[in-house]
């Protein structure tokens, strides 16, 4: 039975080791090398040396905050306006999977499309969303304004987390209605018989019982937020200055425009021990409460 | 085996294990199935004719344009020559990486690739690109004439002395005016900021555009490029003696502070710092501004009706305006940048691969690749010939500033951080996070800093 246990597992781990541990491995190898596109073939070994370069270097830390302050004023938002959805559309109605298939419809178009789309939109002078905006007395500046708006380093920072959030918000809503449909009745039948509110019902029966689900939303979608790059590069391209450079601007960079090879994977080493303990925090606290 | 069996005969059991098992296998087979698929080596017919693969931009006009030329070679003398030419066209869109990881992988899969010069010298170094002086002085291979070359496009190719690509295409940057609106371009800087004002609405309230000119200030490859020609027109170097940074220099901060000054008196659009070559492209062809610095491979679309309707009669174009000099003359300084075929160090066809570069960029080849669109290789010649002076009027003027006023990056390895590192600086200047002399002063550190860790100071 042992035996077969680890029969059925084999195929799956010797996957694993292809596509997850080895690439890791390379990437810590090279990491302990000063490595660049020109001394690729001959490479020397420096040890921590660059894990150092990375930690010293204050664009590093910069594109951390970015990064950081990204994520947090992205997924509140995507959680609250998709858990806000899900809950209206959880009802039969007439219309129900075409209303459900425009509100996806953001999410599926492809993030470099979006990104080429919200550069002509939102630009000061043709795009039509600073013409509206301009008609209620927005002064301008959506992607050009470097100064800080409270917490947030730059205007174009903010606009970039809007597009997350009209981007991603149906993903947060898809996988809330799949939780909110799953739930059982009972509860709900009980509460109305003993007289409990909406409101109450709703604090008391439906956010205990949606909370593994909403921490799993959160998981997802925080990875993905650090990860994103796509948007962030077409729109700034971490500009104007850097206050829109995230770590995946920040690595992209490094290793592929100035070619600093081993620079670029101490960065990925440093991002995944840091993902991890995000992760394993989300996890620990958010999915098991504890 | 006997648990097993004895789990298998409860219904349940046999449901579950059954499950597990058929989900392994299907899950192993799609991606074992995958992995073979991506594995194999990309699946061409056997050729009758050896076949040289070109890796090229697929932007408009390279790909197309050298496809054009390619089937008219293929027609005309891949029979003689034993071979032809395909071009395989890559996203325009993440080209560079593609370059990085495919040379650095030491692949066969391809014989040239297209390059911009301001990577030959890291590749040259690491190897994977082929040094052509043997190729070039064997005359029973391909004669082949240097001498009808730009001399700035020759320059751009050499590394440690060494020729190690052919340039194929060279590009600068013009100044684009409305001519229905302006009847002398500006020749200085300081007349640029005025026929600018003029030009601006909030200045001018009868300007028929609301701005006077425009600049590419986003972060990316374009906003160092057009800086150097403010830098240098105001007599600045990159390096001094010994390669001494020297891009804080007096003539530095000031010609930083004049280009980021045109922001501040308003006579460009407030978001500047998101313009890049797509938006100054719109600024001019929507009336916006009546001037703009754009790269010459706009003067087509600037030009045609289909692609400007209302401005396509209506515009010229000037060499940049320049720095004038106390005796009188003026300074001017245009970007040059050239694309290049370069040669795999690891293709299996070299001889027959310097063949077709040098078919490419031969005189025949180049008018060819003009005629269906191409922008110019680097030849006398071919600014010259008159098959194409209705196709591409531009020419002569394009052929005058570049050697008049041409000037290149330097072709060290370590260019391509260094560019990135004037990317950064210039980015925070034009962000207010820095001024001009601080970014300057930063960016001229972070190079010493870097040719230091690289030896270059002994």
């Amino acid at each position: 039975m042992k035996k077969m246990k680890y029969l059925l597992t084999a195929p799956l781990i010797a996957l694993l080791m292809i596509i997850v541990i080895y690439p890791f491995a390379y990437a810590v190898y090279l990491s302990l090398y000063d490595i660049s596109i020109f001394t690729f073939a001959h490479p020397k070994f420096c040890g921590i040396k660059n894990y150092l370069n990375v930690l010293s270097d204050p664009l590093f830390w910069n594109s951390l905050k970015v990064t950081a302050i990204f994520v947090f004023f992205a997924i509140i938002p995507e959680l609250l306006i998709g858990l806000g959805i899900a809950l209206l559309l959880n009802r039969e109605f007439r219309g129900k999977t075409v209303v459900q298939a425009l509100i996806i419809m953001p999410m599926i178009i492809m993030p470099a499309v979006t990104g080429t789309m919200f550069s002509m939109l939102l630009n000061e002078v043709i795009g039509v969303i600073p013409y509206y905006l301009r008609l209620i007395g927005f002064s301008g500046g959506l992607l050009s304004n470097p100064q800080p708006i409270l917490f947030i380093p730059s205007q174009a920072l903010l606009t970039l987390i809007a597009v997350d959030i009209w981007m991603w918000t149906p993903f947060i809503f898809l996988i809330l209605h799949s939780g909110l449909q799953a739930l059982p009745k009972d509860p709900y039948e009980a509460a109305l018989i003993d007289g409990a509110s909406k409101l109450q019902i709703f604090r008391h029966i439906t956010l205990p019982l949606m909370k593994p689900v909403m921490a799993v939303a959160l998981i997802f979608r925080s990875i993905e937020l650090i990860k994103t790059f796509d948007i962030i590069y077409i729109i700034t391209m971490g500009g104007p200055g850097s206050t829109t450079e995230t770590l995946s601007v920040f690595t992209y960079l490094h290793c592929f425009v100035m070619g600093e090879i081993g620079f670029g994977a101490a960065l990925t080493v440093i991002i995944l021990i840091f993902m991890s303990v995000v992760c394993r925090f989300m996890v620990k606290y958010l999915y098991y409460g504890r | 085996m006997k648990n097993l069996y004895g789990i298998l005969r409860t219904e349940k059991a046999i449901t579950k294990v059954q499950a597990v098992i058929i989900a392994i296998i299907i899950v192993v087979a799609a991606i074992a199935g995958v992995i073979y698929y991506v594995s194999l080596p990309p699946s061409r017919p056997t050729p009758t004719l050896k076949e040289i693969h070109v890796y090229c931009r697929a932007s408009p006009p390279e790909s197309d344009a050298w496809t054009k030329a390619a089937e008219y070679f293929n027609e005309k003398y891949s029979k003689d020559m034993g071979f032809k030419i395909v071009i395989d066209p890559v996203p325009h869109h993440g080209y560079l990486e593609m370059a990085i990881s495919t040379l650095l992988s030491k692949s066969p899969s391809f014989d040239l690739m297209l390059m911009l010069n301001m990577y030959i010298g890291e590749f040259a170094e690491a190897g994977v690109i082929e040094p052509l002086d043997h190729y070039l002085t064997n005359s029973t291979l391909y004669p082949y004439d240097l001498n009808d070359f730009l001399p700035a496009s020759l320059e751009s190719v050499r590394y440690k002395g060494k020729i190690y690509a052919l340039p194929c295409t060279i590009s600068t940057m013009f100044l684009y005016y409305r001519k229905d609106l302006i009847s002398k371009p500006p020749d200085t800087w300081d007349e640029y900021f005025e026929v600018a004002k003029n030009f601006t609405s909030s200045y001018n309230p009868n300007s028929p555009t609301q701005y006077g000119t425009t600049t590419q200030a986003k972060r990316g490859e374009c906003l160092p490029k057009e800086w150097y020609q403010y830098f240098w027109s105001f007599g600045g170097e990159f390096f001094e003696n010994d390669w001494i940074p020297s891009f804080n220099s007096s003539a530095g901060v000031k010609s930083l502070e004049f280009q980021i000054g045109l922001f501040k008196a308003g006579v460009v659009p407030p978001d500047v710092n998101m313009y890049a070559y797509s938006e100054v492209m719109t600024a001019l062809q929507g009336e916006i501004t009546a001037m703009a610095i754009q790269w010459d491979a706009a003067y087509y679309y600037y030009t045609s009706k289909e692609y400007s309707p209302k401005i396509w009669d209506k515009v010229a174009i000037a060499p940049l305006p320049g720095y004038r000099l106390p005796d009188g003359t003026i300074r001017r300084a245009h970007f040059v940048h050239t694309w290049t075929f370069v040669l795999n160090a690891y293709s299996q066809n070299k001889e027959e691969a310097f063949k077709a570069m040098a078919w490419l960029t031969s005189t025949e080849g180049a008018i060819k690749y003009a005629a269906a669109g191409g922008t110019p290789v680097p030849r006398v010649s071919v600014f010259t010939a008159p098959e194409l002076a209705d196709v591409h009027p531009e020419w002569p003027l394009m052929s005058e500033v570049i050697n008049k006023y041409g000037k290149s990056e330097i072709p060290i390895p370590e260019w391509a951080t260094i560019h990135e590192y004037v990317n950064i600086y210039l980015s925070l200047a034009w962000a207010g996070k820095l001024t001009p002399k601080d970014a300057l002063d930063a960016l001229n550190s972070s190079v010493y800093e870097l040719l230091k860790e690289r030896g270059y100071y002994g």
